[in-house]
């Protein structure tokens, strides 16, 4: 593995019972990357984090998160990581400063006000420290994720479907955010299934399908190689995108679950 | 030690927090002591002797509430909204925060049951004294102990909160009103006496009554430890065999 590989994914292969839900993936996400799974519900994409995570054991292969082994070091790759996962999970009953000290807290790191509303600030929820998370809208939760992502200053993020069920509006305010991760130095992966969210963001795209990586590039260059002609009447209207690459390679429409779609591995 | 302190903390917050839960563990045992003991200030007997009988009854209702109704739906709801999945993603040994969660759900079991032997001292004229008061607190934090792994338990075998708040309700009611608690078990038949008196409540209660009035236990105090150890041991059972950070749904 180069020292610009962050995230090391060789032959990995998990089962759930006798199910294969990520099937032999090898992937490296490089140094200061926004990289996206793209695939539809139910291809694997939240597996892959979970097993990258130390979460899900996987049947066969390796993963390695900036050198370290997940199976061996998975203590020593949790500090690396900033995580946020498909569900926004917050303490109901906590203020949204308090999450933040918490969560801080669970990486043994204790910062203190000023650097917690610094931290509030950067992601646009400096007037909402005293709140709590049920009096957030959606896209202040998905922030608070975010802020709660990074709350170890981690080398790596992985967001999990980070603009799933946001209106326009909140989902620009979260692509900011994650920007400004990548501007930081962060490497970041996540996972999506909007074409859109993929074009904006990210430097590189793995399109995933039934558990397995049918294609790998720039979103512009996935475009070029996969995307069929546009008829002339529709190419008036838009330009190509990975939506095309998607229903090219893999015959559906990304909105469309795996066949064999388990909510498990969604 | 710091991020103990700083879980212990947190833990302890959302559960202050908790306006409904604070209801079932404050005000509803409190209200039911005094309730029960007022009704039964006329029935010749003397107000300490009642009041002291359903103090213990209360305390062991208390400890089960916390441990069947609150750690059980607690720990599922948790789950389900992803929180458990969110902890176990960050590098934190389980150990912590079980330990974390422990310390506070037996320092508020142990609040709570202060709160209701004041009461009953201060309206009824109950006076226990610390020879009955520090073995009485060790039987609580036994039977906390013994309710918290009953919780868990039932959250572990549950797929979902909904479930678990239903499972624990089909086990918490039988258990109040069958447990000797606040209504004595010898107004029950006898088939149904034989059977409810090996109940984890009756046999807390049968250990705590004696220390706290004169009342005889109905079974020697190694046997209501070993039930409940018994209990204890078949809840940690089943947390091994079912925990799952992550929901089924």
């Amino acid at each position: 593995m180069t020292h610009d590989v962050m995230i090391d994914i060789q032959d990995l292969r998990v089962k759930f019972g006798n199910h294969t839900v990520v099937d032999g993936l090898s992937l490296e996400i490089r140094r200061g990357e926004v990289f996206g799974l793209l695939g539809p519900n139910g291809a694997g994409k939240t597996t892959i984090l979970a097993a990258i995570q130390g979460l899900r054991r996987p049947n066969a292969g390796t993963i390695l998160v900036d050198g370290l082994d997940v199976a061996r070091e998975p203590f020593a790759v949790k500090r690396r990581l900033g995580v946020q996962l498909q569900k926004t999970a917050f303490f109901p009953m906590l203020r949204v400063k308090e999450m933040v000290a918490l969560f801080a807290a669970l990486y043994e790191q204790f910062p203190s006000p000023q650097e917690i509303a610094a931290l509030l600030a950067r992601f646009g929820l400096e007037s909402k420290a005293e709140a709590r998370p049920g009096q957030l809208s959606g896209g202040q939760q998905q922030r608070l994720a975010l802020a709660l992502a990074v709350v170890n200053s981690p080398t790596i993020v992985l967001l999990d479907e980070p603009t799933t069920g946001l209106d326009p509006q909140a989902k620009r305010g979260v692509w900011g955010a994650i920007e400004r991760l990548r501007d930081e130095g962060r490497t970041v992966l996540l996972t999506t299934h909007s074409m859109e969210e993929a074009q904006v963001l990210c430097d590189r795209v793995g399109i995933i399908d039934a558990g397995r990586l049918v294609a790998l590039g720039t979103p512009a260059a996935l475009i070029e190689r996969h995307a069929p002609p546009l008829a002339a009447a529709e190419a008036a209207r838009r330009e190509p995108n990975l939506e095309d690459v998607f229903l090219a390679l893999a015959g559906r429409r990304l909105a469309e679950p795996a066949e064999d779609y388990v909510a498990d591995a969604a | 030690m710091r991020r103990f302190a700083i879980l212990t903390r947190m833990f302890g917050l959302m559960n202050l927090r908790d306006r409904e839960a604070l209801f079932w563990y404050f005000v509803f045992p409190i209200g039911l002591l005094l309730v029960l003991g007022a009704a039964n200030l006329g029935s010749g007997a003397a107000p300490g002797v009642v009041a002291a009988w359903l103090m213990a009854g209360v305390l062991v209702m208390n400890i089960m509430t916390a441990g069947l109704a609150g750690d059980a739906t607690w720990l599922a709801t948790m789950r389900d909204r992803g929180v458990l999945p969110r902890l176990r993603a960050a590098p934190l040994p389980v150990t912590d925060l079980v330990a974390a969660y422990t310390v506070v759900r037996l320092g508020l079991v142990m609040l709570q049951s202060a709160l209701i032997v004041t009461v009953a001292m201060v309206v009824f004229g109950v006076r226990p004294g610390w020879d009955t008061l520090i073995p009485a607190m060790l039987v609580t934090l036994v039977g906390g102990v013994v309710f918290l792994l009953l919780g868990q338990a039932l959250a572990a075998a549950s797929p979902t909160a909904s479930a678990a708040n239903v499972l624990s309700n089909m086990i918490y009611f039988p258990l109040l009103f069958l447990s000797n608690l606040v209504i004595g078990i010898d107004a029950f038949p006898d088939w149904l006496e034989r059977i409810a008196q090996w109940s984890p409540a009756a046999l807390l209660v049968d250990l705590l009554r004696p220390i706290l009035t004169s009342d005889q236990a109905l079974h020697a105090v190694w046997i209501n430890l070993a039930g409940l150890l018994g209990y204890g041991v078949l809840a940690l059972l089943v947390v091994a065999r079912w925990f799952r950070w992550e929901s089924r749904v």
